[in-house]
């Protein structure tokens, strides 16, 4: 069931444009994430959503009920900002109950709601509390437990995890989806860490610029983006892009950037010959060092970089004068700079395309109906 | 370690030597408020009432010295609410809402200019407005006139505590589901409280003790204590003891709010 829809929403501020034509629906109890750089008008587009802010063209529709107009306190919608916005002169008690409070909840019904809330979220201790004396993560938490203990029809997070520290950002990833399931709650939340949408969302809507980049699934999106910006920031470390092009050699589609070649098997379409500047795109985790497996497509390379990222290890190789290829090797791989080296990968895990980013193709295994 | 001692030395002398400088005067208004007036003529003074009276008091609070004292303070009072609750209003649009035409900056600047003038400048067409309107010589032209000249001053304090509270507390109270104005009394007046507090001070120092206004658009039917003072002048003597009582009483309204209010002061101008 459709909850919360938004249709051709148009924002700008001034000259610049917030929201460009934006239309997506979210369904009832799902996780949608909302993606993007900073800028990209996620913020913009979640305030549109609590009513806070007025769009210049298109429609929202609660449960299918046109609200564009109706201003935040007649929606039934709850936030989490992004600095949190606790009331400072109030209690932690008095900060969760606020919403309930505004709707004239009974005294014990509200103690008793907070409670529950207050448990779930370990934050039980905090509640006599100012919310100026605790951490960050408490905070957000509060934050949380302000947003979700009204049951509101949809929970707006603006970029909740920027905030906190590395530590506390895992924990709370976990936390949200838990959550989510718990409170069977409709969260939207707003992030431009692509690592946040493949561990939470059911559904991720792309933007950049205040364009819809795509709107699908979070493994759809890594897995068939619709362009060259879905697939470099989906993933880390993002996908190597080579620029080259197409050629037909001996009646075989080549892919082809000076020294490097590789043969291109799956054919999409027929007007492949027609494109000249071709991107190449593959993912870090799909090359492989050394010489151990059997793969098409075999490459040499000097180490430029070994960076050690958690316990896993991302090397840079210089294939080409121009290129730099990542390579994502799982655990601490150790190899000196300057090393020379063998990069192999699969014709099959290979992406390309057009020169105006759009997708041209992507692996086979990944195709729709085949 | 020495050398830090003396200029513990020399800066505990130098806050004694300021602190005499600025209590000498207001001990010796005390003094002479419960002196004879033929002991304040005293050559040489005494630092202490040879013979210690309440005549002056007694003079002052039976006749027009004690509708003076409560003239100013319904002035001062309502000058002082209506300046801090527009204040309060208009520097909340100057932080939140953007100006057609100017900047914001621009015009506060404008609001701002008002009291870069002298009083003296504006006070004739202001005499001759209120003159015309037969309102010369009442407390309402006194309040409206204290008002205008210390908006200003209400709005660019406050504005600095509006701009410094976050816009998303008060969007959070949107959302929990909260009117504007319930959210005015919820979030925004609780969290500029000190600003609140400071504003009405500073305002309530500038109209408790000026004189110009008071003097030229009131004077007759209205008088306020700082027009009163000049008056307390007999042919070739100058009643120093009444004077100095009438100072006495007009200092302790401004003390209390000051000491009630000190911490919020120091707030703002450690800003």
């Amino acid at each position: 069931m459709i909850t919360v829809s938004v249709s051709h929403l148009v924002k700008r501020y001034g000259k610049k444009v917030a929201l460009d034509d934006v239309s997506a629906d979210i369904e009832g109890g799902s996780f949608f994430c909302i993606l993007g750089e900073p800028g990209a008008g996620k913020t913009t587009l979640l305030r549109i959503i609590a009513g806070l802010e007025i769009p210049e063209e298109g429609n929202v529709f609660f449960d299918g009920k046109e609200v564009t107009l109706v201003p935040a306190q007649k929606r039934d919608v709850a936030m989490v900002f992004q600095d949190f916005a606790l009331y400072p002169h109030l209690t932690v008690f008095e900060n969760i109950a606020s919403p309930l409070r505004a709707s004239r909840m009974e005294e014990n019904r509200i103690r008793d709601s907070i409670q529950l809330v207050a448990h779930f979220l370990k934050i039980d201790h905090l509640l006599d509390r100012s919310p100026l004396f605790i951490s960050g993560g408490e905070r957000q938490r509060v934050a949380i437990a302000r947003a979700l203990v009204k049951k509101p029809k949809i929970a707006l997070f603006d970029e909740p995890l920027v905030n906190l520290d590395f530590k506390i950002r895992e924990d709370m990833r976990a936390q949200f989806k838990l959550m989510q399931k718990e409170f069977k709650q409709t969260i939207v939340f707003a992030t431009p860490d692509p690592v946040d949408a493949m561990s939470m969302a059911d559904q991720v809507l792309v933007l950049h610029e205040g364009k819809v980049q795509q709107l699908s699934t979070v493994w759809e999106a890594y897995f068939r983006p619709a362009n060259l910006f879905v697939a470099t920031y989906l993933g880390f470390p993002p996908m190597n892009v080579i620029e080259g092009e197409l050629r037909t050699i001996n009646s075989q589609t080549v892919w082809q950037a000076s020294s490097l070649q590789v043969e291109v098997t799956d054919r999409v379409g027929g007007e492949r010959e027609k494109e000249r500047t071709v991107l190449l795109g593959i993912r870090p985790e799909h090359i492989v060092l050394g010489e151990e497996k059997e793969l098409k497509v075999r490459w040499e390379g000097e180490v430029v970089l070994s960076e050690v990222v958690g316990s896993d290890t991302i090397v840079h190789v210089r294939v080409d004068d121009e290129v730099v290829l990542r390579s994502f090797v799982p655990g601490i791989y150790r190899v000196a700079v300057g090393e020379n080296v063998k990069v192999g990968f699969e014709r099959g895990d290979v992406y390309l395309f057009r020169e105006n980013g759009e997708t041209l193709a992507f692996p086979k295994r990944f195709w729709k109906g085949e | 370690m020495r050398k830090k001692n003396w200029g513990r030395f020399f800066g505990i002398l130098g806050l004694v030597v300021y602190g005499i400088f600025v209590l000498f005067p207001i001990y010796w208004t005390v003094n002479t408020s419960f002196k004879e007036v033929g002991d304040v003529y005293k050559v040489p003074p005494s630092f202490v009432p040879t013979k210690f009276t309440l005549e002056a008091y007694r003079f002052v609070l039976q006749g027009t010295g004690r509708i003076a004292l409560s003239n100013s303070l319904v002035v001062a009072i309502g000058a002082t609410l209506i300046a801090v609750v527009l204040g309060t209003m208009a520097s909340y649009a100057y932080s939140r809402y953007p100006f057609t035409g100017f900047t914001n900056e621009g015009a506060q600047f404008n609001l701002l200019t008002v009291r870069m003038f002298p009083p003296i400048a504006f006070l004739l067409p202001i005499f001759w407005l209120w003159k015309t309107l037969g309102l010369l010589d009442t407390h309402f032209a006194l309040i409206v006139t204290y008002s205008a000249f210390n908006l200003p001053l209400a709005v660019w304090l406050l504005k600095g505590f509006m701009d410094s509270l976050p816009r998303s507390v008060e969007e959070a109270s949107y959302v929990d589901g909260y009117s504007f104005w319930q959210t005015a009394r919820r979030v925004v007046l609780p969290l500029i409280g000190s600003g609140l507090a400071a504003t009405v001070a500073l305002c309530w120092i500038f109209i408790w003790n000026e004189f110009i206004i008071a003097y030229l658009l009131g004077g007759t039917d209205v008088i306020l204590y700082t027009a009163y003072l000049p008056a307390l002048r007999r042919g070739m003597r100058i009643m120093w003891n009444q004077i100095a009582a009438l100072s006495v009483l007009a200092i302790i309204p401004s003390v209390i709010i000051l000491v009630l209010f000190r911490k919020y002061l120091i707030k703002i101008y450690l800003r």
